[in-house]
């Protein structure tokens, strides 16, 4: 069962035009949110239960009441359209199909919090999703959806696209905002807060673009229509980007809690070649990975997953077959990290480092047994000892896959290459 | 050990710098309107350094690439020191730092992608091209990375042709791929005669 | 001010002090790299984690502020897993160079090692190479594989010199601090940057594989390069000066010290005054104080003759001395200071652009005069020159030494002036010697001796003193440095109170 909050205007001819998007109501929930109390606003948002959609899940509501209300240095709203969580492309969608649900959430938002600049960061390999959201922008501006005295309310706000240059790091909040500010993507620690001090010292709200698109449809149908969709403690929907050995990969737009197998083997139509799920990442690389069996038994929430010893994190999920070599996998995860890790703090600078030429000699038939339990000690000290969580997202997946695929691990050690017969491909 | 020597990446064999940019050999000057649009940016943020990856991004639609000289021009306009924008330039990948071919192909081998047979579309890119990852063409049509998840998983695997993404891909895809960018390369220099 | 405990032990500690200098203040040294008082604070080295009582999370020390009744505990089994932790990452890819870095002897990450790691290394895959001794600047050499991107050296050039040199380029473990070869690290103050980099990975040109720190004894001392006075450590051993460096003074120099004072040092070691000379040939101690009593002797008689041409390079205590001596001694000659020395530059940071580190105590005893060539013009019978290296620093002076029919050098150096006296006897410089300098603000701060004095050289009171007995004034003199500052404290009023306790290690300032 498909709902449609988020991805209601994705199959309409021209979906990403203005035209079209007013044709269909758009821009009635800001005139709805001009008409109300910006207290009221984040009040309603709050009630709601949305969650931050990038992959912290942090209650949106709450960041937005973290800002003080006066503050002595101008506030900021910086949208996160880095989307580059390996596994992740729900954004993509949105910005392409649908970017004006984003600039009428941006206005909500900002006339919420009190902001008259926003900066939506958009990564540097997007082309298309680019050029939408700036063509958006511009239609918005056109009609007023933007700049000075929006909808005659004398609430001004300017909207700047920033793009990003290929660095995984910016998808961190703080590493957003030292982006923005013209330096190399290097997280801040914190205390301070972006809510307290962010971009150019001020006040700054760092929203995912699912979040920000959410917004519309509660302020226009209310925050206990929201939480008629969902769970108790994950209202709502979730935009699932499913990729991986399935029959239809995608984005599925599906209430928070459905069953996983619903998903994969219903929606997305099962594995490919008829073949078994052996894996599954639910929520982009960085969350610790499920077995086939642990797959089949979860619901796609925050709890529940949680519970599952994983996370719901972007909804990004990889749908792994019986085909797959998981050292391999495991491999080209850990390249990732190593890749992209600023270098900023020794576990993480180190230890991806560490990690990807472990996991990539024994795929090359150079580990020894030692390794395993090497490797486990290595995510130990990578997981909450850093100042931001990519150390955590490279040390998950390796606990994860070592923990709950080991036999294969020490199959792959002693036998020094792959046991597994490598299927034809795509 | 070695003394300093100012610009001459002969007196260093372990390499001047850890970050090479090649030299365009001009200065860079900026037309008319990209002048305006530096100065717009400048408006668009509270901070002149905010414009650094802006202009950088400029500057490589202009060339093509981000040149050394472009560091210079970069630290002056947004008063800030030449090694920020050096360290900038050195952290993030797309900027490129040397010249480029007309179609950059980037492979993505990350996860998705990897397990739908990236490394055999990487491979078959090496063949058909006969160039390594990094490297451009003679001819100066093409040229081949590999790079990070695109965000383009369901179309897995995936290539992205400078800003558009062409997938999925398989040995026959790529060949019809190449075909037509050879071509519409051969119609726009034709087109231009 | 609130009260916190570190492992159960109460401390009272001022509003915004994080818990590094808190544990510091309670005698618990917590293992960190990042964290700089005069740099701030950064976070990326991840050694200085602690435990907080009601926190499950280990937190940085660094960022954790004072707060009443915070309770943190830094012995614990987790915290010292932490550190071995940290450390097995930063050795990870630091290379094995102990036998051949100068740093090695004051190497934090040796000593942290020793005290919190000790552990076996677990790895068995290459390591990651980056470039060995570079050449950074012209005195400053780079091994970016001993680097543990403290950033320390970055936040230094962005933020007290503003000059930006250095960068971290790249990322991941390929990180990697460089300057760019047009902009090459050249700043006044680049050497601060070897003081703080924790390990071996910037390092003094100068002093490269000259002496290893184990051997080396410091000394606290002030530096003479101009009239800031910065605080320093006089680095020596077997009397030979190697290196100085900064030593910390919130109300002179705070951390730092520019380039050209380390240089300073050189000065010690070369071209000194051993061993007195009379008439250009090397000669007994005895024999020279007895020709220099006969010199003083003969030329005395009527005021106006003898010349004491004093320094602002000497000490308070010198110049206290050597006016005693003119007055008493000599009959009333003048005694008068003044300085040829072209001024040097002035910055916002430290640089004083006079190059001298006593004007000011040649003001307060009234010495000074500002037109030294005008005040030796007329010339005189004898030109008795303590440490002052007039035709050094202006060859053209000479022609005024020439106007005199003798000339006796009391000096640390030979050069131009000492050749052009008739007698010369070595004198000690600050590194041989106590005394105390006043430096432009009027603070009055001792220098310590750190090594014996060379050959015959004696401080100039004690010289002094010698050709007063020889010239028949036994009752000159000071027995020892405390009865000369009585003396002084009593008879000069900007000295009221000089003492060795009101002096200590950082210096008095001197009454208006």
């Amino acid at each position: 069962m498909e709902v449609r909050l988020l991805t209601r205007n994705f199959d309409r001819p021209e979906s990403w035009t203005l035209a079209s998007y007013e044709a269909t109501g758009g821009y009635a929930a800001l005139r709805k949110a001009c008409a109300m109390d910006p207290v009221a606003i984040t009040e309603e948002v709050k009630k709601s239960g949305l969650r931050g959609r990038g992959g912290a899940g942090f209650p949106t509501g709450m960041k937005w009441g973290f800002v003080p209300k006066d503050a002595a240095k101008p506030k900021y709203l910086c949208v996160n359209a880095d989307e580059s969580e390996p596994g992740t492309f729900k954004d993509r969608y949105l910005l392409e199909r649908d970017p004006h649900v984003l600039v009428e959430g941006i206005v909500i938002a900002s006339r919420a919090v009190g902001i008259h600049r926003a900066y939506v960061y958009v990564r540097g390999e997007f082309g298309l999703p680019y050029r939408r959201i700036l063509g958006a922008v511009r239609e918005a501006y056109a009609k007023g959806y933007l700049g000075a005295d929006i909808l005659g309310t004398g609430f001004h706000l300017d909207v700047t696209i920033h793009r990003g240059a290929g660095a995984y790091i910016c998808g961190e909040e703080t590493g957003l905002i030292e982006s923005l500010e013209g330096k190399t993507g290097q997280p801040r620690i914190k205390p301070p807060f972006p809510a307290v001090v962010g971009a150019f010292g001020g006040p700054t709200v760092v929203n995912n673009v699912e979040t920000l698109a959410a917004v519309p449809w509660i302020i226009e149908n209310g925050a206990n229509a929201y939480r008629g969709y969902g769970t108790e403690k994950s209202p709502g929907t979730k935009l699932f980007s499913v990729s991986g050995h399935v029959v239809r990969p995608g984005v599925y737009e599906v209430p928070l809690g459905y069953p996983l197998r619903d998903l994969v083997y219903g929606l997305c139509g099962g594995i490919r070649g008829g073949r078994k799920m052996k894996a599954n990442i639910p929520g982009g690389s960085s969350v610790p990975i499920l077995t086939g069996e642990e797959a089949l038994a979860a619901n796609l929430d925050y709890e529940s997953l949680a519970a599952a010893g994983t996370m719901l994190g972007s909804g990004g999920m990889i749908v792994i077959d019986d085909s797959t070599c998981m050292v391999r996998a495991l491999a080209t995860i850990e390249k990732f990290y190593a890749h992209e890790s600023c270098g900023q703090c020794t576990p993480c600078r180190e230890g991806t480092g560490w990690l990807r030429d472990l996991v990539m000699r024994i795929e090359s038939g150079g580990g020894t047994p030692a390794d395993l339990d090497k490797i486990m000690s290595i995510t130990r000290n990578m997981i909450g000892t850093t100042i931001c969580v990519l150390s955590d997202a490279a040390a998950m997946p390796a606990a994860s896959f070592v923990t709950k695929f080991r036999d294969e691990f020490a199959r792959h050690i002693g036998a020094g290459r792959c046991p597994i017969e490598e299927g034809a491909h795509a | 050990m070695q003394p300093f020597e100012k610009s001459d990446p002969a007196s260093n064999p372990q390499g001047r710098v850890p970050c090479e940019l090649k030299l365009l050999g001009a200065p860079i000057t900026l037309t008319a309107e990209e002048e305006a649009r530096v100065a717009w940016l400048f408006t668009r943020y509270p901070t002149r350094q905010a414009a650094v990856l802006p202009i950088l991004w400029m500057i490589q639609e202009k060339i093509g690439w981000v040149p050394e000289e472009a560091i210079t021009l970069v630290a002056e306009r947004c008063r800030v020191p030449v090694s920020h924008v050096y360290g900038v330039v050195s952290f993030y990948t797309m900027y490129n730092r040397a010249p480029i071919g007309a179609y950059h192909l980037q492979v993505c081998t990350n996860l998705s992608c990897q397990i739908l047979g990236a490394e055999h579309v990487l491979d078959c890119l090496r063949r058909r091209l006969g160039i390594e990852l990094g490297g451009t063409t003679e001819d100066g049509m093409f040229s081949l990375s590999e790079v990070e998840c695109l965000a383009a998983c369901e179309m897995a695997p995936v290539v992205q042709v400078n800003d558009d993404l062409v997938g999925p891909l398989d040995e026959g895809g790529i060949d019809r791929l190449l075909a037509r960018l050879r071509d519409s390369a051969a119609r726009r220099t034709e087109a231009g005669r | 001010m609130p009260k916190v405990f570190v492992n159960d032990r109460e401390i009272e500690v001022p509003e915004g002090t994080n818990m590094i200098q808190a544990a510091k203040a309670a005698g618990i040294e917590i293992p960190h790299f990042c964290y700089h008082p005069g740099l701030g604070v950064d976070g990326n080295c991840r050694l200085c984690m602690i435990e907080l009582d009601g926190v499950p999370k280990p937190q940085i020390a660094c960022n954790t502020f004072a707060k009443e009744g915070l309770k943190i505990r830094t012995d614990t089994e987790r915290v010292r897993e932490l550190r071995r932790a940290m450390l097995e990452f930063f050795f990870l890819n630091h290379p094995l160079d102990c036998p051949i870095c100068d740093q090695s002897g004051e190497c934090l990450l040796q000593d942290f090692y020793m005290r919190h790691g000790r552990y076996e290394s677990r790895l068995d895959l290459p390591k990651v190479h980056k470039r060995k001794a570079v050449a950074i600047g012209p005195r400053v050499v780079l091994d970016a594989e001993r680097c543990v991107l403290c950033r320390r050296c970055v936040r230094f050039c962005d933020n007290v010199t503003g000059t930006g040199e250095i960068r971290v380029v790249n990322r991941g473990n390929r990180s990697e601090i460089t300057v760019l070869p047009d902009h090459p690290l050249d700043n006044a103050y680049s050497l601060n940057t070897v003081d703080i980099c924790p390990v071996g990975a910037l390092t003094s040109q100068d002093f490269r594989f000259k002496c290893r720190t184990w051997f080396l004894s410091s000394a606290k001392s002030i530096c003479i390069g101009c009239a800031r006075g910065c605080n320093i450590h006089l680095d020596s051993s077997e009397g030979i000066a190697y290196r100085l460096r900064p030593r910390e003074n919130q109300s002179v120099n705070r951390w730092w010290m520019c380039d050209d004072g380390r240089m300073t040092y050189r000065a010690l070691n070369d071209d000194r005054c051993e061993v007195p000379l009379v008439g250009g040939v090397e000669t007994e101690h005895d024999f020279a104080v007895a020709a220099i009593a006969e010199r003083l002797r003969s030329a005395g008689g009527a005021p106006g003759r003898i010349t004491v041409l004093l320094s602002p390079d000497m000490s308070n205590e010198s110049l206290y001395a050597a006016r005693a001596f003119a007055e008493k001694i000599l009959g009333g000659s003048r005694a008068i200071a003044g300085s040829l020395k072209t001024p040097g530059i002035e910055d916002d940071l430290l640089r004083r652009a006079d190059p001298h580190p006593n004007r000011r105590g040649c003001d307060i005893l009234g010495v000074w005069r500002d037109d030294l060539r005008a005040e030796l013009a007329s010339g005189g019978k004898l030109l008795l020159a303590i440490q002052n290296d007039i035709a050094d620093h202006d060859p053209a002076s000479l022609d005024l030494l020439r106007r005199y029919e003798a000339v006796i050098c009391l000096a640390t150096n030979l050069n131009r002036t000492t050749g052009s006296a008739s007698i010369v006897h070595p004198v000690t410089p600050q590194s041989e010697c106590d005394g105390t300098f006043t430096n432009f603000e009027g603070r009055v701060q001792r220098f310590r001796r750190g090594m014996p004095a060379r050959g015959d050289a004696l401080t100039v009171a004690e010289l002094l003193a010698r050709v007063a007995v020889a010239m028949k004034h036994p009752e000159f003199g000071w027995v020892n440095l405390n009865q000369i500052w009585k003396e002084m404290a009593g008879a000069v009023p900007a000295f009221a109170g000089m003492s060795p306790e009101t002096i200590g290690d950082e210096g008095m300032e001197a009454v208006r």
